[in-house]
């Protein structure tokens, strides 16, 4: 009652004429040949079987307060998974206009680290796929934080350089389950962002669900706190004129791995590097990879798994259709001696889509997705640890 | 005899009148041909043609007072840039900021000829303000940091700003000795012409060369965040 009357208020407010407000919703048509994740199933895609979907119903508004001030919030509706409707992001931003050409930014409240390549579209969307990287599925599935980021940023235009950067820091909090996908689903590719308070269901490994086992849930909350202790990122972006930009995060949520709360989710210690790479060539032609180095630890030694995965995408543009490519590739490696909780897998992944611009709102777009691996955990429900996934997806989209 | 006396007179005041006339008429054959036009073409180290370079001529000697209307200028802001990136105006100019994006922007100055700070919202148009000092008023926005523009204030009326094809004409130029200058945006120092000053005889054009490499910057600002 309270989320329907809040994301009623945010409709109003959006409508306003203080407020910066972009909508999307996108519809679509899929083909997957295995059962999903998102059913407690063996998939890592979002859709399994053939069916009609709300792949994305987003509303993103920006109020300004004052000259300095905007709240930003981003409200999702989806026919699937456990919450339909909810809240990905909400934060108030502090840009003050300063003479200096070093400028600050604070962000306070639930968002997103820029550190995404490719998520540069309204509400965290991807513009040129209908899924995402193995790399931000994960981001979007168990990655928003709690608190606060501060930055300064210097624009090279203002000061006649070619070079543009930004260097910032955070703490937060209510991250402290991340971490718990990556080992016990695997990385997965598709554009389902977690909201606030839903729950990710994932294969019920039999060890870890089970009452003589583990005991723990077939299901992750990715924001809860649970150890109430402060996590950090810092981060750094360079841009050289409009073409080139690169951009490093070091990620610790430095949870207490032994602490675990009365649902049995424990926290994840979870740390990563991220080094991003765009090129934009012209402005049809778009050139972005992402890599990712980190490691997760749950309990006493539970869980301890190095996890690495990149990806390599193109985009471009000719007339009113864009094509997109991206290669992604993914290897979880287990390091605890856990014999039921086996934690490795390792993939890749191609991922093609044409998209066709009807006008200013409307477009239609096609994508097809194998990804192929290898998962340990996957041989406790099949014959093989083996799978191989195909997704077809047609979707339309409307854009304001 | 005091009507010959009277009509010799009136006669001579006739003649003066003609001849004054004449004259009058003369000098104003003379100023028409005293006007020419000068133009400038501008290229840059790679023999490139450089667009947006501001010339500023400015007599060194009196010309005609004419009195100033209140001249209206546009510094509009189209898909996240200036629209022009530079704008050459005369003193006095009223400068007018519509906002065709459906965007916010927010736009400022703190350069010292003129501050200012103009919150626009969507497809919005702010009252004009007045540029009465010359100088160069660099341009920005707080919420995009890609946007850079230039307001270039000059008390002389003869002024050009370079096309894409790097050229430009003043017309209806007076003869006679001018001081001139130069400036762009990505070679503020630069130096091209000769000397500081050009007596202009007839009809003049002059090619500039830059010791540098002009590349426009001006293009898209999509996917590149907010700074």
């Amino acid at each position: 009652m309270k989320k329907s009357a809040f994301i009623t208020l945010l409709i109003v407010v959006s409508a306003s004429a203080l407020a910066e407000t972009r909508a999307l919703l996108r519809v679509s048509a899929l083909s997957s040949n295995a059962p999903s994740f998102q059913s407690n199933d063996i998939s890592h895609q979002r859709f399994d079987g053939k069916h009609f979907a709300l792949s994305q119903a987003v509303i993103d508004t920006s109020l300004l307060i004052g000259n300095n001030w905007q709240v930003h919030a981003v409200a999702n509706a989806y026919s699937d998974g456990e919450q339909q409707l909810g809240i990905s992001q909400l934060y108030l931003k502090y840009r003050p206009l300063v003479a200096s050409t070093l400028k600050p930014e604070v962000r306070i409240g639930a968002f997103y680290p820029s550190l995404s390549a490719e998520n540069t579209a309204l509400g965290w969307l991807s513009p040129h796929f209908l899924s995402n990287s193995a790399i931000n599925s994960w981001i979007g599935e168990e990655l928003r934080v709690g608190g606060v980021e501060a930055s300064i940023r210097q624009n090279g235009r203002q000061v006649n350089s070619p070079w543009s950067w930004k260097l910032l820091g955070s703490v937060f909090k209510g991250n402290d389950t991340t971490g718990t996908l990556v080992a016990w689903r695997g990385f997965a590719l598709h554009d389902r962002q977690s909201l606030y308070n839903e729950r990710v269901n994932f294969l019920p490994i039999p060890w870890v669900v089970s009452e003589e086992g583990f005991n723990a849930p077939a299901w992750t909350e990715p924001f809860r706190e649970i150890d109430k202790r402060f996590g950090y990122y810092i981060g750094g972006h360079a841009a050289y004129k409009r073409q080139y930009e690169v951009k490093y995060y070091f990620y610790d949520n430095r949870a207490d791995p032994k602490v675990l709360d009365i649902d049995r989710l424990y926290a994840w210690r979870t740390r990563f590097h991220s080094f991003t790479f765009k090129q934009q060539p012209s402005a049809n032609i778009t050139v972005f990879a992402q890599a990712m180095a980190g490691n997760t630890i749950m309990g006493d030694n539970i869980v301890n798994n190095d996890f690495y995965s990149a990806f390599l995408a193109t985009a471009y543009t000719v007339g009113s259709f864009t094509h997109s490519a991206r290669v992604d590739w993914y290897h979880v490696i287990d390091k605890d001696e856990q014999p039921n909780d086996p934690n490795a897998s390792q993939g890749q992944a191609i991922t093609i889509n044409t998209r066709y611009q009807i006008n200013d709102y409307a477009s239609v777009s096609g994508e097809w997705q194998w990804n192929n691996g290898r998962q340990a955990n996957l041989a406790f429900f099949q014959p093989t640890d083996a799978f191989t996934e195909n997704t077809i997806q047609l979707a339309f989209t409307l854009m304001y | 005899m005091r009507c010959l006396t009277a009509a010799l007179v009136n006669m001579l005041v006739v003649t003066a009148v003609i001849l004054s006339l004449s004259k009058a008429l003369a000098d104003n054959i003379n100023i028409s041909k005293d006007e020419i036009s000068f133009t400038v073409e501008v290229f840059d180290v790679n023999n490139t043609p450089v667009k947006d370079a501001v010339i500023i001529l400015t007599p060194t000697f009196a010309i005609p007072a004419q009195e100033k209307s209140a001249q209206l200028a546009e510094m509009n802001q189209v898909n996240k840039q200036f629209e022009p990136h530079v704008l050459v105006v005369e003193s006095g100019t009223d400068i007018i900021f519509p906002n065709a994006d459906n965007l916010f922007h927010h736009v400022y100055s703190f350069s010292p000829t003129k501050s200012f700070e103009l919150k626009l919202y969507k497809e919005f148009t702010s009252e004009p303000l007045r540029f009465d000092q010359p100088g160069i008023v660099d341009i920005g926005c707080n919420i995009h940091d890609w946007m850079l523009g230039f307001i270039f204030v000059t008390d002389s009326p003869f002024y050009t700003k370079t096309t894409a094809e790097g050229n430009s004409t003043i017309s209806s130029l007076p003869k006679g000795t001018y001081n001139v200058s130069f400036w762009h945006p990505l070679a503020p120092q630069a130096t091209p012409f000769e000397s500081d000053s050009l007596t202009l005889d007839t009809t003049t054009s002059v090619t500039l060369k830059l010791e540098q490499a002009i590349i426009s910057d001006d293009g898209f600002d999509d996917g590149f965040g907010d700074y």
